[in-house]
């Protein structure tokens, strides 16, 4: 099937906000994995299955690659949307994303991989919880636990983003 | 990342009265320009 563009036109102009909503003034803490691309002294944040960089000192902003979601987006109806895939994820739980990291096997340089982190972030915006974890408009690192990578590293990434950074086992 | 299934999703709006950013990077430190050298006369 394929949506012309009136029938694009009618969808972007009707409104599938889900009634009740509730809303909060606190952001949402919710943990994921990174790779940690060293660069040369200026270390990134990196999702794992974008290949996104996360920006320093700057919020990480969600968006949505559907075509629908693009028009709706210049309509000002932003990524994270109900039944997309859009968003920043993270989960409720640190063990999930302990078990995701476990997925991906041996990271740093004797693995001849990048290093990799899993740690907590801030989420705010519009968020869409489900069951494991959140998707939401807008993310920052909270706190950072490194693998496969050394102290330097970290020093350079707590300068970097300006939070805690520490080494796993 | 797996997170549920579509059906199981529910919206909620985060309008924290301050983002939780950190503060901007410093500014490098300029370095302070020479003194002025006499001109001989």
């Amino acid at each position: 099937m394929s949506l012309g563009a009136t029938s694009i036109s009618a969808l972007a102009e009707t409104s599938i906000e889900p009634a009740g909503g509730e809303t909060s003034i606190e952001p949402i803490l919710g943990w994921r994995v990174w790779h940690v691309d060293p660069g040369a002294g200026q270390p990134r944040l990196c999702s794992w299955s974008q290949s996104a960089e996360w920006p320093a000192r700057r919020r990480m902003e969600a968006g949505c690659r559907a075509l629908l979601g693009l028009r709706w987006r210049a309509r000002g109806h932003g990524a994270p949307r109900a039944g997309h895939r859009c968003g920043i994820y993270a989960f409720h739980e640190r063990r999930d994303a302990e078990a995701l990291l476990r997925e991906l096997g041996p990271v740093g340089a004797a693995a001849g991989r990048l290093p990799a982190a899993i740690g907590r972030v801030s989420l705010w915006g519009r968020v869409i919880e489900n069951t494991g974890g959140w998707r939401a408009e807008f993310a920052y690192p909270y706190d950072v636990v490194l693998f496969g990578a050394d102290t330097s590293l970290a020093a350079e990434l707590r300068s970097r983003y300006a939070v805690d950074v520490s080494i796993g086992d | 990342m797996n997170i549920g299934k579509p059906d199981t999703e529910r919206e909620i709006e985060v309008r924290p009265v301050e983002e939780p950013l950190p503060a901007p990077a410093p500014a490098p430190a300029k370095e302070p320009a020479p003194a002025e050298q006499p001109v001989p006369a």
